[in-house]
């Protein structure tokens, strides 16, 4: 049930940020996405992926909302598309905090079940039965054994993105008067 | 079926990037659509008992997504500092 409710939460904040006119209530759907995600991921046993989600999807969402205000989308009311908005606006600007807040239940709830849980999931995890989530030394082991080749491709990769993004994002060098002096 | 979520999320990504009219929403379009298929690859590895290599082929996807991001905010700037618009329009005229 609970997976139902953040799967719920996941679909309808990736509709609303897909298709909402404001920007700033496309971000905080984007926001409510990525949480609903990771809820999704904390309910499967994925603890540390979920934490992930949690954290890039915050940060994600922050950046947006430093672009939009710096490039002035963030003041518009209404943001170019292709097409009108047919959801009516006051439903979204109502709905957007109590999402929010389901959000955050839905994690404090699925926390609270999973340690009283806990103790019984160890003591079988020691015992060599079900794994419910991967710790993070597997995590680590698995990923420096058997995709070694990706991370390094990945590495190497964020070095290129950071020293093109700079070469692409740098300031116009102002115009020389060529009128002399 | 629990693999439709990560489709419906890659779809309404899709309509977004289709839908957009500005790079920055374009850009939301796109990490949606990135989110689907980490999602997709994740419960694939949970559907089929590989949970680790689902997972580690997942932090890898969610990362060249964050790669995706940061060159589309440095596109975006170059796009702010010549035309003063984030426009799709505008793109085009970036090559004069």
């Amino acid at each position: 049930m609970i997976l139902g409710f953040f799967s719920f939460l996941v679909i309808a904040g990736a509709l609303l940020s897909a298709f909402s006119s404001n920007i700033k209530r496309s971000i905080l759907s984007l926001w409510v996405c990525n949480l609903g995600m990771g809820g999704l991921f904390l309910g499967l046993g994925m603890e540390f992926l979920a934490v992930t989600q949690w954290i890039v999807g915050t940060l994600v969402a922050v950046t947006f909302i430093f672009f939009s205000v710096m490039f002035g989308e963030f003041e518009q009311q209404q943001t170019p598309t292709l097409g009108e908005s047919r959801i009516p606006q006051s439903i979204i600007e109502k709905s957007l905090p109590f999402g929010l807040g389901a959000v955050f239940c839905g994690i404090f709830a699925l926390a609270l079940s999973r340690v009283n849980g806990a103790a019984e999931k160890i003591d079988e995890v020691l015992r060599g039965g079900a794994v419910y989530g991967v710790d993070l030394t597997t995590f680590g082991k698995v990923f420096v054994r058997e995709h070694f080749l990706s991370l390094q491709i990945l590495a190497l990769m964020l070095l290129l993105v950071i020293v093109g993004g700079g070469v692409i994002a740098r300031p116009e060098a102002p115009k020389s008067n060529k009128e002399g002096i | 079926m629990i693999l439709i979520l990560p489709g419906l999320i890659g779809g309404i990504g899709l309509a977004c990037i289709i839908f957009r009219k500005t790079l920055l929403g374009v850009l939301i379009g796109a990490q949606l659509l990135f989110l689907g298929a980490v999602a997709a690859v994740i419960f694939a590895g949970f559907i089929s008992g590989r949970q680790v290599s689902g997972q580690v082929s997942g932090v890898l996807i969610f990362l060249s997504g964050i790669v995706q991001l940061v060159l589309g905010f440095a596109l975006a700037i170059r796009m702010f500092y010549l035309r003063r618009r984030i426009s799709m329009s505008e793109l085009r005229t970036l090559r004069q």
